[in-house]
C-alpha cells in the first residue's frame, strides 16, 4: 500500500517532478520559466489519488479490525491459560491463525479487485449498476441476488457479486427504511450497485460516523428520518465524495 | 509526539505490516506465523492506548478546568476542543476507525457543553475558524452552524472545505453540517408558509 499525507493537514512537501503523482511539476522547457516547478494536479490526479487512500483506509479499518479481534481473544486467553512456552508459541497456540491467515488472504484478494476498479477512474452510475437502462425491481434483497445458480439463470436474476465486490444500496436497505419504504423502491436495478468489497466499507464507514446534530445515532439512522428523495442525493454524494462516482 | 500524529505512525505500521505479512503469513510456519499475528496486535494494542489516555486527558483537563476563572477555563476548552477535533480527524482519516471518532465527537459535544457556562458560550469556538487546519474549522464550524451561530461567518468557510471533494473527515464534517442547516431551513420556511396561509 502506498503513502500519502492525511488530508487536511496541509503539510506535503516534497520536489516537484512530472513523473511524481504526489508532487507533479511542470516538465523542464515549459515556457514562462515554469520547468521544474509543481503545477496544480488535475481532477483525474486527484481523484485517483482520493480513491487509493480510501482503499489503504478500508485495508486499514479491517485489519484493526481483525487485530483488535485477537488482541481481546489473547487477553481473554492470558487470563485463563496457565503460562507455558515463551509468548509467540503461547499466542500461536492461543489464536486461530489458521482463521486470521484466511482473512488476511481474504484482505490480499479484496485489494487486488479495488485496485483494479480503481485503476478504471472514476465510474458513472451506469457502469456500477448491474442492469443499466434495463429496470427490474424486486419484493426483496434475496430476490434481487437470488443466490441458487439455477434460479438465477432462468429468472435472469443477479446471483453474487463477485470475488472481491459486494452490492451497495444507495439508499439503505435496512434500519427504519425497511420498515418505511416500499421493497421495490429499495430493492431495484436502479439503486443497488457493485462495488469492490473495499470500497463498499468505506462508503459503509462513512455511513457510520456519527450524525451531524445528534452524535448518539449514526449518519445512516439520521439519514433514514429524511425524505427518500435527499437520501437518494445523498447516496450519491457520497459515493462522489469517495471520487467512486463521476 | 502529539497523539494525532502518533496514530498516524501506527496506521502507517499497519500498511508495512500487512506488506511483511505477504511473504510471513502465506508460507506454512506457525511460528513465522504467530510472530506476524503478534506485531499486528501490538500495533493495534499501541493504538488503543494512545486513544484511552487522549480521552482520559482530556476528560480531566474538562473537568480540572470547572473551578478556573472564565478566561482560562474558555481558553482551556477550546484548546481541549482543538486537540478532539484533530484526533476525531484522525482516527477517521489514517484508519477508518468510526468508534474511536465517535468517543470523541461525544467528548466534542461535552466540551461545547462545558463552554455554554462560560462568558461567551459556545461561540467562543468562532475562535477556532481561524485555524489554518482544516479538520478543525470544520468541526468548529459544523458546531455553530448546528447552533444557529454565525450562519454568514461560517458557511462560507463550511462550503470551501466540502467542495474539495478528497473524502476526508474534514470534508465530511462540513458537509453533513451545511445539509442538516439547509434541511432545516427548508423545513422552517415551510412551517412559516403553512402558518401565513
Amino acid at each position: 500500500m502506498g503513502r500519502s499525507k492525511a488530508p487536511g493537514t496541509e503539510t506535503a512537501i516534497g520536489k516537484a517532478s512530472p513523473d511524481d503523482p504526489k508532487h507533479p511539476g511542470w516538465p523542464k522547457g515549459t515556457p514562462d520559466g515554469k520547468g521544474g516547478q509543481f503545477r496544480p494536479k488535475t481532477d483525474a490526479e486527484i481523484g485517483a489519488e482520493t480513491k487509493a487512500r480510501v482503499i489503504r483506509l478500508a485495508a486499514r479499518r479491517a485489519l484493526r479490525i481483525g487485530a483488535l479481534k485477537l488482541l481481546r481473544f489473547t487477553l481473554k486467553a492470558a487470563a485463563n491459560v496457565v503460562p507455558i512456552l515463551d509468548v509467540v508459541a503461547d499466542a500461536a497456540m492461543a489464536l486461530d491463525i489458521a482463521d486470521a491467515v484466511a482473512q488476511y488472504w481474504k484482505l490480499a484478494t479484496d485489494l487486488t479487485a479495488a485496485f483494479d476498479f480503481a485503476k478504471q477512474g472514476p465510474h458513472s452510475l451506469e457502469e456500477l449498476q448491474v442492469s443499466p437502462g434495463n429496470y427490474k425491481q424486486f419484493s426483496s434483497y434475496g430476490d434481487f441476488v437470488k443466490l441458487e445458480p439455477a434460479q438465477a439463470m432462468l429468472a435472469k436474476r443477479f446471483g453474487p457479486a463477485g470475488d472481491g465486490y459486494q452490492y451497495h444500496h444507495i439508499v439503505t436497505q435496512g434500519g427504519a427504511n425497511a420498515d418505511d419504504l416500499p421493497a421495490e423502491q429499495l430493492q431495484n436495478t436502479d439503486k443497488i450497485v457493485r462495488l469492490p468489497t473495499l470500497l463498499h466499507e468505506a462508503v459503509n464507514g462513512e455511513y457510520l460516523t456519527p450524525a451531524p446534530e445528534d452524535p448518539s445515532i449514526s449518519l445512516y439512522q439520521w439519514l433514514q428520518t429524511q425524505p427518500y428523495e435527499v437520501q437518494r442525493e445523498e447516496g450519491l454524494k457520497i459515493l462522489r465524495k469517495l471520487n467512486i462516482l463521476k | 509526539m502529539k497523539p494525532e500524529d502518533a496514530i498516524a505512525k501506527l496506521a502507517e505500521d499497519i500498511d508495512e505490516w500487512f506488506e511483511e505479512g505477504r511473504s510471513i503469513l502465506f508460507v506454512p510456519n506457525r511460528f513465522a506465523q504467530g510472530r506476524a499475528i503478534e506485531r499486528g496486535v501490538a500495533i493495534v494494542r499501541k493504538l488503543e492506548q494512545i486513544k484511552a489516555s487522549a480521552l482520559k486527558s482530556l476528560r480531566s483537563l474538562i473537568t480540572e478546568c470547572a473551578s478556573a476563572p472564565d478566561k482560562e477555563r474558555m481558553a482551556s476548552l477550546i484548546k481541549a476542543f482543538e486537540v478532539a477535533a484533530k484526533l476525531k480527524s484522525a482516527l477517521h482519516d489514517e484508519l477508518l476507525d468510526t468508534d474511536g471518532e465517535k468517543k470523541f465527537v461525544l467528548l466534542m459535544n461535552d466540551i461545547a457543553a462545558s463552554l455554554d457556562t462560560t462568558s461567551q458560550g459556545r461561540a467562543a469556538l468562532a475562535e477556532l475558524l481561524g485555524r489554518s487546519d482544516s479538520r478543525v474549522r470544520a468541526a468548529a464550524g459544523a458546531h455553530l452552524l448546528i447552533n444557529n451561530l454565525m450562519p454568514e461567518h461560517v458557511i462560507p468557510i463550511l462550503r470551501a472545505i466540502d467542495e474539495r471533494n478528497e473524502g476526508s473527515s474534514a470534508e465530511f464534517t462540513a458537509h453533513w453540517a451545511l445539509l442538516d442547516w439547509e434541511l432545516k431551513q427548508k423545513t422552517a420556511s415551510l412551517d412559516n408558509g403553512k402558518q401565513k396561509a
